[in-house]
């Protein structure tokens, strides 16, 4: 009885250890990005996602997407992240490189008054005080370099600052939720700003991308791959950005209620989505940003420029990454 | 050795050294400086911080509203504790106010001050503030009126038999017997203050506060600075508890001699 008790026990550890080796190794990529404009910018890829392609898209929080990146066994192969923080986090290119910016620019000046600040005018904002998202990323560090590149001075409220009328006066608004308050303007992303000047109440009156540079707007989000996938799944990395960029022609003639449906398809357990059918309007996404920019020469130049910029104007939130950290593979 | 099992600023201290081993620990199964850094990190952002003269200010700011939203409470509570405690019927009908305070999600009323604060162009200063205050009023309310009603009620019996003033009456009867108790309920409230301060600073985003610099820290994945200003917001709550304390005791004992 014995001797069958240990035969049998050997069989089943075989078969076990027999089973465990001839199971197929699933190498799933793992593409992490926030809601918003960069979620709109892979809406097309989400849309055609299926279960058996071995891709997962996960729409995540913007203030935790960076945890999907960092430390010893980082869980995204591919990420969506601001341009300033893929810099200062991952620019080393150790693990990530950056393989071409998703949006440039979809930040908006909002007012309730009737008015148009251009480059012309800036100074007028002189002595208001404007609310903005995200004061210590992007769009606070784009709109300082802006009013620092036409010679208007500005003043941060966040650090301790207390309120000038010989500058502009700049203050954070929470990130969630984004309430308007204690302020003359604010500087609202698209496609957020577009759903506040549906509601009535407020009005375009200011677009930082005609602001920066030459009005073509700014990097902004970029798309960062891990290297093992840009050297094993070079192809697929590939054609990853060519749907990308067959779907910013496809945004302007889905139906809108399948562009949310798709986002909305791939969020995170308990996030609430940033749009929906009803508030993505064809003004809302033509304001994101949304143009695909292969990392070449002109690319690297422009993303180096801009960080530049950010760092002139405040060298904690931004970093220059190596010059390893570009791939130009894509060809 | 057994004397000192027994002390209790050294169990204490071993209490926050468990802590301290538990982030050690925690820190090094994570791995991941952007989620969790190491005490030691902190320790450096919070040499930092305490190196630059705007924290300061901004500390000042933040323990002036977590003060103010004090006060309030404590005035209310206490003043709407005394004329609940003379007036049973009144005491009934706050009764389902304090209880509705009481249970109040605080952060989804910030959210409907903030609201309001937008709408009538109130200063953005003021919503922590009110928040503090609407949810430290049930506690101090309770504890005075909890401290009023635990006079004995055979000394107030004698004291009405012997006709002896009102104003003898609080000074010898109910200032003695309620004030310890409300004392150490405030001291805990005054911690407790400082908190939701912060908490309510953070999600506001309010300008010149401890809270408004957490999320600038953290927007700037600046993980080590924002936990170095959590832990200084722990140190200091813990700070003003041990103070009022002693405080407390320490005028308790002038008291009693």
């Amino acid at each position: 009885m014995k001797k069958w008790a240990l035969a049998l026990a050997a069989c089943l550890a075989a078969g076990a250890f027999a089973s465990f080796g001839c199971q197929p190794q699933t190498e799933t990529i793992d593409v992490y990005l926030p809601d918003g404009a960069p979620a709109l910018g892979l809406a097309l890829p989400m849309y055609e996602d299926t279960a058996e392609d071995g891709v997962e898209y996960h729409v995540v929080s913007a203030t935790t997407l960076h945890t999907f990146t960092t430390g010893k066994t980082p869980a995204a192969e591919v990420c969506v992240m601001p341009v300033n923080a893929a810099a200062k986090l991952l620019g080393d290119a150790s693990v990530y490189q950056m393989a071409g910016v998703l949006t440039h620019g979809n930040l908006y000046l909002l007012a309730k008054e009737d008015a148009t600040y251009t480059r012309e005018n800036i100074s007028d904002l002189v002595g208001k005080t404007i609310g903005v998202l995200q004061l210590n990323n992007v769009p606070g560090l784009t709109l300082k370099a802006c009013l620092q590149g036409l010679d208007v001075p500005y003043n941060d409220l966040s650090g301790g600052g207390e309120y000038s009328d010989s500058a502009v006066n700049l203050r954070a608004v929470p990130t969630n939720p984004m309430v308007l308050t204690g302020a003359d303007l604010y500087l609202l992303p698209s496609p957020e700003a577009d759903w506040r000047v549906d509601s009535g109440e407020w009005k375009f009156v200011g677009d930082l991308q005609a602001l920066y540079g030459d009005g073509g707007g700014y990097p902004q989000a970029v798309i960062v791959v891990k290297k093992e996938v840009l050297d094993s799944r070079g192809d697929w990395v590939r054609s990853l950005l060519s749907k990308i960029d067959e779907g910013v022609a496809w945004l302007s003639t889905a139906e809108k209620s399948v562009i949310a449906g798709a986002v909305q398809a791939h969020l995170a357990d308990g996030l609430s989505p940033k749009f929906t059918a009803e508030t993505l309007t064809d003004g809302a996404i033509a304001r994101s940003g949304i143009r695909l920019q292969r990392m070449d020469g002109g690319a690297v130049a422009e993303v180096k420029s801009f960080l530049q910029n950010l760092i002139e104007v405040d060298g904690k939130f931004a970093a220059m990454p190596s010059d390893g950290f570009y791939w130009l593979g894509d060809k | 050795m057994k004397k000192i099992f027994k002390n209790t600023i050294f169990l204490s201290v071993c209490g926050l050294a468990t802590l301290i081993v538990a982030w050690v620990i925690a820190y090094l199964a994570v791995q991941d400086d952007y989620v969790l850094p190491s005490p030691w990190a902190t320790a450096q952002a919070a040499w930092a911080l305490l190196g630059k003269g705007a924290f300061y200010l901004v500390l000042l700011a933040t323990l002036g509203r977590a003060f103010l939203a004090f006060v309030i409470a404590l005035v209310l509570g206490v003043g709407l504790a005394v004329i609940a405690y003379l007036y049973p019927s009144f005491e009934r009908f706050l009764r389902g106010i304090v209880a509705v305070l009481r249970a109040l999600p605080t952060m989804a009323a910030l959210l409907l001050i903030l609201l309001a604060a937008s709408k009538w162009g109130v200063s953005e200063y003021l919503p922590p503030v009110v928040i503090g205050g609407l949810t430290l009023f049930p506690l101090l309310y309770t504890a005075a009126y909890s401290a009023l009603s635990g006079v004995d009620k055979d000394l107030l019996e004698m004291s009405r038999v012997y006709r002896v003033p009102l104003s003898v009456q609080i000074k010898r009867l109910y200032l003695p017997s309620a004030l310890p108790a409300l004392c150490r309920e405030g001291v805990a409230a005054l911690s407790f203050s400082l908190k939701l301060i912060v908490s309510a600073e953070v999600l506001a985003f309010t300008s010149q506060s401890i809270g408004g610099w957490m999320q600038t820290a953290n927007l700037g994945y600046e993980i080590a600075e924002m936990t170095a200003l959590t832990a200084i917001v722990c140190l200091l709550g813990i700070l003003i508890e041990v103070a009022g304390v002693w405080l407390v005791k320490a005028w308790e004992d002038r008291r009693c001699a």
